[in-house]
This record gives structure tokens, C-alpha cells and sequence, in this order.
């Protein structure tokens, strides 16, 4: 570690609570600076009490003096303590509240405008890791550990003045071995961090393992294949190696630790050996003689809590990048343009497109036009890029090549709120929140929420209406909540689209965990729907795509052949095999069974 | 009491070595202050002694060696406590406490997963090992004995001056120890009543996080309101404990105040005594050290007494997981299906629930039958699938294999013979051989026999021993690849009753039809229990059984039930006719 690059994150670690709470922050480290200065004059009048009360003894004079001196001490000791104590606590509590009211509110914010694409960069995933977990508690660590630094360094400096009055010998040789004793303990701390960083493949794959044993669906497999003996020896088998090499680590790591604590003993030694010929030369008062006796102790216990808070804030000034990295995240810019006119019209133009970090592209060459109170159906293979079309329509994501016009209006001019008008998405992995029935829905659309009556009637479209009274609480966050099944979160999610008043309607496989009538009613009602709204579909349910007036079919990113049914029918493609394909669960003649 | 006992018994079990050492350590440290105490008035005095010539150096230099020695034997001790403490009573205890939960944890009936609070308690427990505060608990309370022995120890050595210092040196813990006692219960309590919104403001919070809310929050437009809404509930939170942590602040001033009166006083007494020359000035010397040094080591006993009863209750949670009973295992062997299995006049509740999921079914069903169960969603389909393959008791009723119900046999016998992939199945992030064996482990190097079932869902995996899962940094499969992983697993298990819950709706209608084909195919000689909502498949199945609220309201094959116009006719005819 650098001298410079440790000002400047000292530096930033301040400034972080400095942005959100100015006063506290600078009260924090006056607060700081007096209290280290205190404690070495609390060493300095013990001093003067015992040489006060000596020269009362000997000489019984001068009781005022000892009466000052002790004043003094209790009253440093008391301020001190409340310092330390009261002061630190009530300062620490309101910083950390201001944190927690601003700095939070401040990332929240972020995350609301972060590029979506980095929600997905798996290289990306500890920076967001750091910023959900408790972001402003770590900030209030670092300062009170960049307090603490400070802290104990004015002690030390304190010590070695009160030390200097013995003898200036006593205060170098303090000086002097506080630079390798810090060095030594870092060798240490440095041999712990390494082992723990190679370890946290293995920490990981242990709690992997143990989640494994205590999760419902894959408890309830390892239970019936009775191979919950497999995972917990594999589990031990970790354990045990992870273990062996930490034991064997931490006592190679302490050997530098008993180097460090041995020249801090020796140095104890030394004063104490020279104390004790100051005395017989009576070059020392009583009064010093116990003081630095008894700060020995604290000097020692100062110097041990300075280089652990150096640790402590390398370790955790690590926060700082990753907060910093995070605030430089790229932001997704919302447009400004507004949509005219009544109709809407979504045109892909030679669209390619290929994911962030990968080669291959998704997308070659797409190009459609859909217009609002169309009805158009995307179908394809499992990976022919149907949901990819989607989220590059929502703006997820952005073409490699081509343009994507609404309206004739690139996309990303566009007001997010006009998007809105012109869209409303069910996804694939639509969202299961476990809130209450009436936020479910309302999502759609959520300036309605209140909406009684909008919200009775898109749930009654899309048949959720008798899963659960408006608000009552969904999911398993709360222990009244309401746990629905795959086919009553769909509804609740195809409900959301209903609410939303946009152009045109996407469904991402909107029927997978449905049951027959479930499905064949949501059909029903799409066809209700469509008649005054557009509808993209993207499905594998080819039953559903027959409803629509056009039909794309994607193979391999590209739009493999495209026409009604009955025209895809007619060109006996791929689309015709895999109509054939599904049909014959249904057709009177078996179908391809050899049972 | 109970909680710390079971900490300590356990740990001295587990590693005696370190436990004891520890202990070791806190024992020489409760009594050094007293001993400390003791060579400083004689170190002390001594000096003064010789500074007025009174003296010679000898015994100053004695009692200087002496007071070096002990705290370096302190130092060995306390090097050597770093290491017990930190490999032993953290890594080990907490290594330990793990594997005992956790194979605890997957002896418990499946069952109470649907039990809220037994979830709760489960978390709790959980969080308990994880965070390390079993072993916490077994240091904090060393410590906190080590602390009071040690403050009693120096009043003790100064008791011979005056019996009041004992009186002070009270004064400055028991009020500590009271607040903090008190409060720490508060704050548990407080915690307890704010679990739910705390839970809810992680969860929103965690919403900002993923990409596929992000993604809806954006597109729909609602990530203000939730924002909003995570503001609403955090100052919630906030503000009560906010309130409780003034207070908490504010008796700590009391506390601090009343510690200090108790220091000046002890410091006025003996300077007093000096003064009056009942006691030399060393003893004064000893004194002000002694206080000192017991006040910077009060710091941290107090800051850890606060945490003890949060630990101890961490401590209650575990033992009451421990305390949950395991299924019972029984004694019979089981040998395969030979006469079949019947449900006579079974119903199911879910625990906490009003009404039955399953409702006096009554129903048997042959070796080698194949059966396809059939309803709308929340039928109970899934539910009675479990019941059959003995996952869930039935509330009333029984299950019968062969005459025996599940508990009569004795478990791994019975579950040998059954094999299922379930509908939420798991993504084990392990490699593709492991993926496929887990199901029948001691055939975990048949290569032939795991690459034939791959083969029979359409996976080519060149590499067995590739790692799966992103969180590994595998190769991440599609939902329909990760589907037929889990379809090669229920095939792989050579089991003679086999469930598949709705085992294709992730696939396309090519690969579909293929692996159905296939799966018929490769359960012809097998005891079957299909559930699926692609009705066509039922034309293929010896029987069908069709489910609704709870009830099986159709028993037949596909032809009788379709001629019979009831809720099969109707559930088909809804799907048929979009084809």
C-alpha cells in the first residue's frame, strides 16, 4: 500500500459522509482529535497527583496543588469516558441515520437509472452485490475506522511526548518500532487475506451445498434418491481441506504477529529497565516513574489498535471502488420525443444484434413492421432469439445495426412514459412480488392503483379475479401471505397487462404453467382484446399463433419464413412440421407412439 | 443458562484442545488484574522508596522483572488464545454447528416447508451458524465471566486499605450490566416485532437489484412507487429504532456517569488514605493503574454484554431446530410392487390452511400402470402425487404399498423403487455427471448408463464432468435444457414407480413430442404417475384420473371418459379445438 493512494482514500472514506451530513461529519473528527489529545494528558496529571501527594507527604505542604492535579485528572478521566462513550455513540447514530436516510436514497437512485445491460454483466455482479448490502453501514465502518487511524496515531504521538520527558531515547525507540511492528502485522493480516480470497470458491460451494440440504424442491429429491448422504460427504470433504488450510495458514500468519508483539516486549522491557536506573540515579519523580509504568499498557494496546485499524481499513476501503465503480456506471437515457397520432407503428429495420460480452450474434438482418390492431405471432425453437426481440422493443437493449422506428421515432428518442403508450410487456420470467394483489396488477400500470374498478376488470379478463380479495398480501415474505401457483402468478401477471392502456400488447409465453381452460379462455379473451389493441405473441404453443394475422417464424436469429397459418401451412416448412408435431396429441390417429 | 451450557458442552465434545486453552487464556486474564495490582504496590513503593533513599534496588528490580513476567506470560497466552480461538472455537465450532444442523435440517418431514414458522425459526437458525454466533456466544461469555472475576479481583487486593473500594468497584459494573442487560432484550424484542417489515424492505430493496424486475419496473414504469414504497417502510424501521437507540445512548450517559462517580471516588479514598499516611503513595500509584487499566477493558466487556442476549436467543433458535423430531424410519424391507398401492379414504391439509387440498380420495393402482393425472390449476394434483410417493402424511387415510403404509418400511428400501422429476426441480450447479447421478449415486462413474439417459431427453454432453450452473462460472443452460437435465435424472434412477409433474412445459412442440415419445418408451415396464396439462398426452396412458378442488372426479381411459362428456370431454375438447 502506497503512502498516496491511502491520503486519497482516507480522504474519500471522509468525504463520502461529509456529501450527506456536513456538521456530523466535522464534529466527528474535532470530536476525534480532541479525545486522542485528551488521553495522553490524562497520563500527564496522574503524573502530578502522585508527585503532588508525594511532596504533601514528605514535606506536607501545598495541599492546593494536589487538589488542582486531581481535579484535573477526574475531569479528564470524565471527559474522556463520555467522549469515548456518549458523544461517540450519539455521533456515530446520526450519521449513520443521515446516511441511511440519503446516501441510500442516492443509490436507489442509481440503480434506477443504470444501463439494464449491466444488471446482466456477470463481471458487474460484486459491485451490485456491495451496493445491496447495507452500502451505508460499510460507509460509517470506513469513517470510524479512518477516526480510528487518526485516533490512535495522536495517541501515539501524545505517548511519545510524555515518554520524551524521561528521556527522548524512550520516544524514538517507540518511533522507531512502530513502523515494523506495523509491517509485521500486515504480513500477517496479508497471509489471512489470501488464503480467504482462494477460499471463497470453496466458502461458496459450501454454502451451495448447504443450501441444497435445507431448500424444499431439492430436499425433497435428495430425499427420495436418498443421496443426502452424497452431498453432505462432499460438503465435509471441502470442509475438511478448507479447514486443515486455514488452521495451518493462521499459524504461519501468527508467526509474523509474535515477531511484532516480541519487539513491543522488548521495548518494555528496555523502559522498564531504564526507569529502574533512573530511579537509582533519582533522574525520575514518583510520579513519572508510575505514570509511564502504567502507560506502557495503553501505549502498547494504542500501537496494537492502530495497525489493526490499518487492516480493518484496507479491507474495507474496498467499499469505496466498488461505490465509486458503481456511481460510474453507464445510465440509460430516457428520450424526450412524443408520439402523434392515434395508431402505432413498430418497424425493424435490418436489425443485428448480439449480446454484451458474447460473439455470436442473436439477431441477423431483422426486419418487420407491426402496426397497433395487428395481431402478430413470433414462434421458433427454444434460443431462436424470440425474447431477445422483445427486450430490444422495451429498450433493454440496443442494435448492434439497424434501427428500431416507432411511429417513425427512434426508440431511444423517445419519452419512456410514450413508450409505455405504445407498449405493455407479460414477460417470460414475469415478476412474482410478494406484495399485495392490488400492486400485482397495478404495476401495469400504476398511476390506476387506487383504480378500483380497472384493476376488478383487467384481473377478470385475464381470470385472475378469484385468486385473492385486492389486498390481501401475496407470496411467502410474510407469513399471511397468500402462495400462489405458476398458473395463478401468470394470470396475476397477464392482468397487469389488461390495466396498462398501451397500443399494443407483448406475451412472452404467456400460458407455459396454464391449465387447458385456463389457456383456451386466455385465448378467448385475447381475441376480445385484439380487436381494439395490437398484439405481438411469441409462443411455442402453436395453437395460440393461429389467432394471429401474421405469423414470423424465427430460426437461428433470422426470420426464417413468415405468412398467416394458413399460408405457412400451405409452404409445408418448419412451421408446418411443428403444427403437425403438436397437433397430433390431438388429432384421432396416433401420432408417433411406439408404446 | 440452558443455551450456554449446550454451547460449551458441545464445543468442549468437538475440540477439547481449543475450548480448554481458551478458557485457559480468560482464566489467567481475570486473574492478572489482581496480580497486577499486587506487584505495582510493591513495584511502586519500592520505587519510592528509593528515590528517598530508603531503599536499596534489589527488590525495586524484583518486582520489576515480576510485573514484566506476568504479562508476558499474559501475551503467550493470549498469542496462543488467538489461535485456538480464531481456528478452533470459530472455524471448527462453526464448522461443526453447520454439519449439525444441516444434516439435521434434511431429516425433517418435508412438511413442515409449508409451516411458516417453522421457515422463520429455520432462517433464524440458519443465520445463527452462518454468523458465527454459537461460537461468539462461547467467547463472549469467557469474557464476560473473565471481566467481573477481574474487576472483583483488584477491589479484593485493595479491600485490605478500605472495604469501600469494593462498594466503588461494584458501582462501576453492576449498573452496565443491568442497562445493558435490559436494553439488549429490547432491542431483540424490537427486532422480533420489525422482522416482517425489515424482510419487506430487504426484499423491495433486493427488487433495484435483479435484472428481470428491473427490467418489468422499467418497462411498466413502476420503479418509483416501489422506491417510495422501500422509502415508506425503511422509515418505518428506522425511526423506532432510531428512538430505541437514543434511549439506549442516553442510559449508557447515566451509566458512564455513575462509573466515573464511582472511579473519582475510589481515586479520592485512597488519596485520602495517603494523605492521612494510612497507605504509601505506591499503593496510590497501583490504584490509578489498576482503575485504568480495568477501565479500557470495561470498554469492550460492555460493548459485548449488550450482544449476549441477541446471541443467547440465536442459541434458543438452534436448539429448538435440534429439537424438532425426524421421521420415524421403519423396520420392514420392501421388495418391489407387487400387489400395488392403495389410498383408502385419503384427505390432505396443508398446515395452517382451512380446507383440504386432497379430499377422501380413494384409489389403487397396479404394477406397471401408467397413469396421467388431469385438472385445472390448484387441483391438488401435484399435492396427491406427493401423498402417493410418501413426501407428505396424509392428514387422514392411508397410503398402502402392497398393504404397508410408508412408515412401516424401512425408508431408503421403499424409496429405491421410486423415481420422480418434480415441477419446480432443482438446478444443481454441479457438473452434467453429478446432475444426472444424484438420482442413484453409487452409480455415479456409469458413464454408459448416464449418457444413455442424456441421450433419451436429446442432451449430447461430450464432457460428464463439465460444472453447470452460472454460480460456478459454468456453462448456464436454458429453462429447457435445465428441464431435460432434470428429466435425465428421473430416468437415470431405476426406480419401478416413477412421477413426472408437468415435465415438458419448457420445451418446444418438436422436442416435446420427441422426449414424451421417448419417456413412454422408456417407462413401458414402469409404474408411471404422469401430471401434465397437454391433454393430448393422455391418449397414450393406461388410466386417467381427473382432478378437481381436491376430489377425483373421473377414473378411465381416454376414450370412456371422452364418450362420457364429462370434465375430461371438456378439458380436451378446450385444447383440441385450437388444433
Amino acid at each position: 500500500m502506497k503512502v498516496e493512494p491511502v491520503i486519497q482514500r482516507i480522504f474519500s472514506s471522509i468525504m463520502l459522509p461529509y456529501k450527506y451530513a456536513r456538521t456530523l461529519t466535522l464534529a466527528k473528527i474535532v470530536h476525534t482529535i480532541i479525545t486522542a489529545v485528551a488521553a495522553p494528558f490524562t497520563i500527564y496529571f496522574t503524573q502530578r497527583v502522585i508527585d503532588a501527594a508525594d511532596a504533601l507527604i514528605n514535606t506536607s505542604i501545598d495541599s492546593q496543588n494536589l487538589l488542582f492535579w486531581t481535579v484535573l485528572l477526574l475531569a479528564s478521566m470524565l471527559f474522556v469516558s463520555i467522549g469515548s462513550g456518549y458523544v461517540n455513540t450519539v455521533l456515530n447514530l446520526a450519521i449513520r441515520r443521515k446516511l441511511e436516510q440519503y446516501m441510500t436514497a442516492d443509490i436507489l437512485a442509481k440503480f434506477r437509472r443504470i444501463e439494464y445491460a449491466c444488471y446482466e454483466d456477470a463481471s458487474l455482479h460484486d459491485t451490485l452485490q456491495l451496493m445491496t448490502d447495507n452500502p451505508q453501514e460499510k460507509a460509517c465502518q470506513l469513517l470510524s475506522t479512518s477516526m480510528e487511524m487518526l485516533e490512535t496515531t495522536i495517541s501515539a504521538v501524545g505517548a511519545a511526548v510524555i515518554f520524551s520527558q524521561a528521556g527522548w531515547w524512550f520516544a524514538l525507540g517507540f518511533v522507531v518500532l512502530i513502523f515494523p511492528m506495523i509491517w509485521l502485522d500486515f504480513k500477517s493480516a496479508n497471509i489471512m487475506n489470501e488464503m480467504m480470497g482462494q477460499q471463497s470458491k470453496d466458502e461458496r460451494k459450501m454454502q451451495y451445498l448447504g443450501s441444497l440440504l435445507s431448500e424444499k424442491s431439492s430436499l425433497l429429491e435428495l430425499k427420495l434418491f436418498d443421496s443426502i448422504k452424497y452431498i453432505v460427504d462432499k460438503w465435509r470433504s471441502i470442509s475438511r481441506t478448507v479447514l486443515d488450510d486455514r488452521v495451518r495458514t493462521t499459524f504461519r500468519a501468527q508467526r509474523y504477529f509474535l515477531f511484532s508483539t516480541a519487539l513491543f516486549k522488548g521495548w518494555s522491557l528496555l523502559i522498564v529497565i531504564g526507569l529502574v536506573l533512573l530511579v537509582d540515579r533519582h533522574a525520575v519523580t514518583i510520579g513519572l516513574f508510575t505514570a509511564m509504568i502504567v502507560s506502557i499498557g495503553s501505549v502498547l494496546s494504542n500501537s496494537e489498535r492502530l495497525s489493526y485499524s490499518i487492516q480493518n481499513f484496507r479491507s474495507r476501503s474496498l467499499l469505496m471502488s466498488h461505490y465509486h465503480h458503481f456511481l460510474d456506471l453507464p445510465e440509460w437515457r430516457n428520450g424526450t420525443q412524443k408520439l402523434t397520432g392515434n395508431s402505432i407503428e413498430i418497424v425493424f429495420d435490418h436489425v443485428y444484434f448480439t449480446y454484451p460480452n458474447t460473439e455470436i450474434p442473436v439477431l441477423k438482418d431483422i426486419s418487420f413492421t407491426i402496426r397497433s390492431g395487428q395481431r402478430v405471432a413470433f414462434v421458433g425453437v427454444n434460443g431462436a432469439g424470440k425474447t431477445t426481440i422483445v427486450r430490444l422493443i422495451c429498450r433493454l437493449y440496443r442494435p448492434d445495426r439497424g434501427r428500431i422506428l416507432i411511429n417513425n421515432i427512434e426508440i431511444d428518442r423517445l419519452d419512456q412514459s410514450e413508450l409505455r403508450k405504445a407498449i405493455s410487456v407479460v414477460f417470460q420470467d414475469f415478476g412474482k412480488y410478494s406484495l399485495t394483489m392490488r400492486e400485482n396488477i397495478a404495476f401495469g400500470d400504476i398511476d390506476k392503483l387506487d383504480n378500483d374498478q380497472d384493476i376488478l376488470n383487467a384481473s377478470k379478463l385475464a381470470m385472475a379475479d378469484n385468486i385473492a380479495p385486492l389486498d390481501a398480501q401475496l407470496g411467502r415474505l410474510s407469513s399471511d401471505g397468500i402462495d400462489l401457483s405458476g398458473g395463478q402468478w401468470q394470470r396475476v401477471a397477464i392482468a397487469r397487462a389488461f390495466l396498462a392502456d398501451s397500443a399494443l400488447v407483448i406475451l412472452d409465453e404467456p400460458t407455459a404453467s396454464l391449465d387447458p381452460i385456463a389457456e383456451s379462455n386466455l385465448y378467448q379473451n385475447y381475441a376480445i382484446l385484439f380487436k381494439a389493441r395490437g398484439c405481438i405473441l411469441i409462443s411455442h404453443r402453436l395453437a395460440s399463433a393461429r389467432l394471429a394475422d401474421h405469423i414470423y417464424v424465427l430460426h437461428d436469429g433470422t426470420i426464417h419464413e413468415s405468412g398467416s397459418h394458413d399460408e405457412l401451412m400451405a409452404a409445408n416448412g418448419l412451421y408446418a412440421r411443428m403444427y403437425l408435431e403438436q397437433s397430433s396429441w390431438y388429432s384421432e390417429k396416433e401420432a408417433g407412439d411406439s408404446s | 443458562m440452558k443455551n450456554i451450557a449446550f454451547v460449551f458442552k458441545r464445543l468442549f465434545r468437538w475440540i477439547p484442545w481449543s475450548a480448554g486453552l481458551t478458557m485457559a487464556y480468560y482464566v489467567f486474564s481475570a486473574l492478572l488484574p489482581g496480580m497486577a495490582a499486587i506487584i505495582s504496590i510493591h513495584l511502586f513503593e519500592n520505587a519510592a522508596k528509593v528515590l528517598n533513599g530508603a531503599a536499596p534496588l534489589n527488590d525495586l528490580i524484583i518486582f520489576a522483572l515480576l510485573y514484566l513476567l506476568i504479562y508476558l506470560i499474559n501475551d503467550l497466552l493470549a498469542y496462543i488464545m488467538s489461535i485456538t480461538l480464531n481456528a478452533g472455537i470459530y472455524e471448527k465450532g462453526t464448522a461443526y454447528f453447520r454439519i449439525e444442523l444441516y444434516e439435521h435440517l434434511a431429516e425433517l418431514p418435508l412438511l413442515l416447508y409449508e409451516d411458516s414458522s417453522y421457515l422463520d425459526r429455520r432462517e433464524r437458525a440458519i443465520n445463527a451458524v452462518n454468523n458465527e454466533q454459537l461460537s461468539s456466544l462461547f467467547n463472549q461469555t469467557c469474557r464476560v465471566v473473565s471481566s467481573v472475576v477481574s474487576v472483583l479481583g483488584v477491589a479484593i487486593v485493595f479491600a485490605r486499605y478500605s472495604l469501600w473500594m469494593i462498594l466503588f468497584a461494584l458501582l462501576t459494573v453492576i449498573p452496565y450490566l443491568v442497562v445493558r442487560i435490559l436494553r439488549g432484550q429490547d432491542f431483540t424484542r424490537i427486532r422480533r416485532i420489525q422482522a416482517k417489515q425489515t424482510r419487506k424492505q430487504r426484499y423491495l430493496w433486493e427488487l433495484f437489484t435483479k435484472s428481470q424486475s428491473i427490467a418489468e419496473m422499467r418497462v411498466m414504469g413502476f420503479d418509483e412507487y416501489l422506491g417510495w414504497q422501500w422509502q415508506l417502510t425503511r422509515n418505518q424501521v428506522n425511526d423506532e429504532l432510531w428512538r430505541q437507540e437514543k434511549r439506549d445512548a442516553l442510559s449508557l450517559l447515566v451509566c458512564d456517569g455513575i462509573r466515573i462517580i464511582g472511579y473519582g471516588m475510589s481515586i479520592a479514598l485512597v488519596l485520602i488514605l495517603v494523605v492521612r499516611g494510612r497507605i504509601p503513595v505506591g499503593v496510590f500509584g497501583a490504584a490509578l493503574a489498576s482503575l485504568s487499566s480495568l477501565q479500557s477493558g470495561m470498554k469492550t466487556f460492555l460493548e459485548q454484554i449488550g450482544r449476549m442476549p441477541e446471541l443467547i436467543s440465536c442459541v434458543a433458535d438452534y436448539r429448538s431446530l435440534l429439537e424438532q423430531r425426524a421421521e420415524k424410519d421403519g423396520v420392514a424391507p420392501f421388495n418391489g410392487l407387487k400387489q400395488g398401492i392403495c389410498l383408502e379414504d385419503v384427505s390432505f391439509r396443508y398446515p395452517g390452511r382451512d380446507n383440504n387440498a386432497v379430499e377422501s380420495v380413494n384409489l389403487c393402482i397396479q404394477p406397471n400402470e401408467r397413469i396421467a393425472i388431469v385438472g385445472v390449476n390448484g387441483s391438488g394434483k401435484t399435492t396427491l402425487a406427493k401423498i402417493i410417493l410418501g413426501l407428505y402424511p396424509p392428514t387422514s387415510g392411508s397410503v398402502l404399498y402392497d398393504g404397508l403404509s410408508h412408515n412401516e418400511y424401512q425408508r431408503d428400501t421403499l424409496n429405491a423403487y421410486l423415481s420422480a422429476v418434480i415441477q419446480d426441480f432443482p438446478r444443481y450447479q454441479l457438473t452434467v455427471r453429478e446432475n444426472v447421478a444424484i438420482s442413484d449415486i453409487k452409480r455415479l462413474a456409469d458413464d454408459s448408463g448416464i449418457l444413455r439417459s442424456l441421450m433419451d431427453v436429446g442432451i449430447n454432453a461430450p464432457n460428464l464432468d463439465e460444472q453447470i450452473g452460472r454460480v460456478f462460472e459454468g456453462q448456464e443452460l436454458s429453462g429447457g435444457q435445465w428441464q431435460r437435465m432434470a428429466l435425465a435424472r428421473g430416468l437415470f434412477r431405476e426406480s419401478a414407480l416413477i412421477l413426472l409433474d408437468e415435465p415438458t412445459s419448457a420445451l418446444d412442440p418438436l422436442v416435446e413430442n420427441e422426449i414424451l415419445t421417448k419417456f413412454l418408451h422408456a417407462t413401458h415396464n414402469k409404474t408411471a404417475v404422469l401430471i401434465s396439462h397437454r391433454i393430448g398426452l393422455c391418449k397414450r396412458v393406461d388410466r386417467i384420473l381427473v382432478m378437481r378442488d381436491g376430489h377425483i372426479v373421473e377414473d378411465g381411459q381416454h376414450e370412456t371418459l371422452l364418450a362420457k362428456g364429462g370434465e375430461y370431454a371438456k378439458l380436451y375438447g378446450e385444447q383440441a379445438k385450437w388444433y
